[in-house]
């Protein structure tokens, strides 16, 4: 595979800038740093589709790509794939970062969605190709898969909470534990799966991308690590925003719900898909992986469950758990505190770190002003500009010159006359 | 199948047009007329399909040659290859659109469908010319017909639009002229006869210094047929001035004259000064796609703004010849006819709007889906055409220039192909925010709502167009089938 082609440009081979480019064409698609913004506005569509669409599938396409290509990138171009690596890394803790503070359910899963897909970036970048060093390309395979399930499901259970609290703002939930029991279950074992708590699908898959990142690349394990520790952090942040906190009664008073009682979870119909969908977050874990996908597609992959490596990963994500559960399952004000006591570092992480205003600003004020209205100016006032100036001076010549041909034969007569005269005048004094 | 019916079925129906009473019979008439043209047009395909399957190898297919001016030695000589017939039933399509959208014209119905006629007439003979000399003929007959049409049933500035494209057009013809000028008498070398033949010219070897001088008068002046910058400004104001079938047939198949003539006629002919050419084609290509494409951003009305993208899009059709491969100058063909579908498409849903709503400004519209869904509907297939979805005729056309184009080696070439390339995301942009404010959102204007939606002449029209479209997005290889005999034809000729 290599030496495909010896080209260059800028000094960089013409197959580098081809798999670079295929690469940010797949980021583009899976949101990944910096063209992740496109997602969480995505979220005003409606619920399922997000479900479908912004966490199962066509979100993941450009991991996919990434695989297809993979043979490509890992035999013939290390150096694209660190590309890879570092910008799937990034993401993963940006958007980590930014879902802890969002307060739009929506928003917060979109977050999560593109910090789960940096997982499946970096753990294709630190995969290599071939016996022993491919159990990264496995694990994204594997993220991938786990991750439509659970993630799926939240996106549900939100859209389930949506209809029944009428509010995108987990400030507006609290206390629906009790209300939406079905939901609340679902939400949890989900919860549960993305924070990589055993024996949950999320648990295994993320555990090979940790164990592939530490064999490969110490930096972006570390990293890995502590989003997962966010993960956890954010996830039951919301869990308990939206389940515990306060109890709220809605417009239901408490005593209609328990003589008629009136859930509010959704009707049978939102409730099955939920159902089938927590089930396979519970089994996803369990499919032998390793024996259908390989990068080599020499199957099956060795792989080994690591029990001591397990520990760090797990007892961080336990640690987020703690911590969100310490500052909202209750109502308190220790949120608010530890927000204003970060100052600067919150209020950026909570405006996106202004990325969405990079964007705006990119293309308002420079493609926008600086390109486009330059050139509908040029082109209306300049090109055809010069094309009005030339008719216009054709007419102004013609206006000019037009007296030439009056009609009138005494100013014939005269004009004749002068040249005779001139003429004359030429040949008697001049032509000698 | 005798070749002339193309020019006689709608110069007859124009005459007869003509000599009804009452808009209901022009009408009756036209329609006829037109639903003939497209049948011929389809027996024709079937045809010339039937020919080449049992074998026929020649390069035109059903010729047929009359002396016209024996002493100039000028000939009517006719015949079509797949690319000619491509062309042919793009006209028929956008002839029979552009009558059922004004089937309700009721300001002196008599004259303006006799001109939309008449100018079919020039368009067709214009494809089926073999002899240089007919050729320009029927350039020139298609010239008039859209300054009357803009000039009397046109909108705003209509005068100024309709003197400034018949100017640059007749600048365009006379450039023209003195290239085929210049042809006629370097044939003939050794004493024999001039000739105006295109064949027989295609066989003889122009003297390169001869093609180096005549090459640009031809190729810059059918480029002004087809919106070659910096002579395009007559796009935008001939087009949005027009009468709505008026903009049609200007987008739909003037303006493929142009490219049409750029091929047949610039660079098949002299194929060795277009080599030469080549990077002064590209570049200028390349600055009408990319600037056309940022300009159409900025424009606020939706005709300005469909006439703009027309000069971003037939870009792609002059950058696809100025490449010389053979995938990109199939690629140019098929992007002709689907420009061609596309905007008549995109023009006759921004006239049904505008016969409606009676302003075409971008802000004043919005949330149109609600109120005339159909049209919507129409105006944002366009658009996605237009953006180049798959599935629609202009990712397939689109797609087959850019590989074509980067075929070409060659730094130049490999720029314009990526610069090319990235102003596909700005026809993005500037198609979705148009569907986002015209056709979503809110209803901005309360007396819009009880707009009726399109009538049956008006559906049936968008169907035919959105039939071509996607017919061709789907199953784009019988187009490509159908042109590479051509194409192949003037490879040899550049190779």
């Amino acid at each position: 595979m290599t030496g495909i082609t010896t080209a260059s440009f800028l000094g960089i081979s013409a197959l580098t800038w081809g798999l670079t480019l295929v690469f940010i064409g797949g980021a583009g698609k899976s949101a990944m740093f910096p063209l992740h913004i496109w997602l969480p506005d995505a979220m005003e569509g409606p619920t399922p589709v997000s479900a479908l669409i912004h966490a199962a599938t066509m979100v993941v396409a450009g991991v996919y790509l990434i695989a297809r290509l993979f043979p490509i990138f890992a035999l013939s171009d290390p150096a694209a794939l660190k590309v890879v690596t570092y910008t799937g890394a990034f993401s993963a803790l940006l958007a980590a970062l930014i879902a802890c503070t969002q307060t739009d359910i929506k928003r917060v899963l979109a977050y999560s969605t593109m910090s789960q897909i940096g997982y499946m970036m970096f753990a294709l970048g630190v995969s290599g190709y071939g016996k022993g060093v491919e159990l990264g390309y496995t694990a994204s395979m594997f993220h991938l898969f786990t991750h439509a399930f659970f993630k799926s499901l939240l996106f549900l259970c939100a859209g389930a909470i949506i209809h029944a609290v009428h509010s995108n703002e987990m400030n507006d939930m609290g206390g629906l534990r009790k209300l939406m029991p079905v939901t609340h279950i679902c939400f949890l074992i989900a919860c549960l799966a993305i924070a990589g708590i055993p024996p949950f699908s999320g648990f295994f898959s993320k555990e090979e991308i940790l164990l592939a990142a530490f064999h490969s690349n110490k930096g972006v394990y570390t990293i890995g690590l502590l989003v997962s520790g966010l993960t956890a952090f954010y996830m039951f942040r919301l869990y308990f925003s939206v389940f515990w906190k306060k109890n709220r009664w809605y417009s239901f008073p408490p005593i209609a719900v328990k003589q008629q009682h009136l859930s509010l979870d959704g009707p049978i119909t939102m409730r099955i898909p939920l159902i089938i969908l927590a089930g396979c977050t519970l089994l996803a874990g369990f499919v032998p992986f390793s024996t259908l996908v390989t990068a080599d597609g020499v199957v099956p992959l060795e792989s080994h469950m690591d029990i001591l490596f397990s520990i760090a990963p797990v007892t961080i994500a336990l640690i987020g758990i703690l911590v969100a559960g310490l500052l909202y399952k209750k109502e308190n004000d220790r949120p608010g505190r530890i927000a204003s006591s970060l100052g600067g570092l919150y209020r950026s992480a909570y405006r996106k770190f202004y990325i969405d205003e990079i964007w705006l600003f990119i293309t308002k004020k420079i493609i926008f002003n600086l390109i486009g209205r330059p050139a509908a100016w040029i082109d209306q006032h300049i090109v055809d500009g010069f094309m009005n100036a030339l008719a216009s001076a054709t007419a102004k010549i013609s206006e000019a010159i037009k007296g030439f041909q009056s009609g009138k034969i005494q100013s014939y007569a005269l004009w004749f006359f002068c040249g005779i005269a001139g003429l004359a005048v030429l040949f008697i004094y001049l032509w000698k | 199948m005798n070749l002339s019916l193309l020019v006689f079925v709608p110069l007859a129906t124009a005459l007869a047009a003509l000599l009804c009473r009452g808009r209901g019979q022009v009408c009756a008439i036209s329609l006829a007329g037109s639903a003939l043209q497209l049948i011929l047009a389809f027996v024709l395909l079937a045809q010339y399909r039937a020919e080449r399957t049992m074998g026929n190898k020649a390069t035109m297919l059903f010729e047929s040659d009359h002396t016209w001016f024996a002493s100039l030695n000028i000939h009517y000589h006719i015949g079509v290859d797949g690319i000619s017939i491509a062309m042919i039933l793009l006209t028929a399509f956008v002839v029979i659109s552009g009558i059922l959208v004004s089937w309700t014209m009721s300001t002196m119905p008599k004259e303006f469908f006799f001109l939309l006629l008449f100018l079919s007439v020039g368009a067709y003979g214009f494809f089926i010319s073999l002899d240089l000399f007919t050729l320009f003929f029927f350039l020139e007959i298609s010239v008039i017909p859209k300054f009357l049409l803009i000039g009397i049933w046109g909108t705003g500035p209509k005068e100024y639009s309709a003197m400034k494209l018949a100017l640059m057009l007749m600048s365009g013809s006379a450039l023209v002229f003195i290239g085929l000028m210049g042809l006629y008498f370097n044939t003939g070398g050794a004493g024999g006869p001039h000739t105006f033949d295109l064949l027989s010219i295609a066989q003889m070897n122009i003297p390169v210094s001869v093609q180096k001088i005549f090459f640009p008068f031809l190729f810059v002046g059918f480029g002004i047929f087809g919106a070659l910058f910096p002579f395009h400004t007559w796009v935008p104001d001939g087009h949005s001035s027009a009468p709505t079938a008026a903009s049609m047939f200007l987008a739909g198949i003037s303006m493929k004259l142009g490219g049409y003539g750029c091929l047949r006629v610039a660079t098949f002919l002299m194929p060795v000064a277009a080599r030469e050419y080549s990077p002064y084609i590209i570049l200028l290509s390349t600055v009408a796609i990319v600037y056309g494409a940022f300009a159409t951003m900025m424009q606020k009305d939706l005709k300005y703004i469909n006439a703009y993208s027309s000069v971003s899009h037939c870009g792609f059709v002059l950058l696809g010849i100025g490449m010389l491969t053979r995938t990109a100058i199939t690629g140019a063909v098929m992007q002709m006819v689907s420009h061609g579908l596309m905007t008549a498409l995109f023009f006759a849903a921004i006239g049904m709007i505008y016969d409606r709503t009676h302003t075409r400004m971008v802000e004043k519209l919005g949330g149109l889906l609600k109120i005339m869904p159909f049209i919507s509907t129409v105006f944002v297939i366009a658009g996605l055409c237009s953006l180049g979805l798959p599935g629609f005729s202009g990712f397939v056309a689109e797609i087959t220039v850019f590989m074509g184009s980067w075929q070409h080696p060659g730094e130049l070439y490999r720029i314009a192909t990526i610069l090319a390339c990235a102003s596909i995301v700005i026809t993005a942009v500037y198609i979705l925010r148009a569907v986002g404010a015209a056709i979503m959102g809110p209803v901005k204007d309360a007396q819009y709502n009880g707009l009726a939606d399109a009538a049956w002449n008006e559906r049936s029209a968008a169907a035919l167009l959105v039939v071509g479209v996607v017919a061709i997005g789907v199953a784009p290889f019988w187009l490509s089938d159908l042109l590479s005999p051509g194409v192949a034809v003037i490879m040899q000729q550049i190779k």
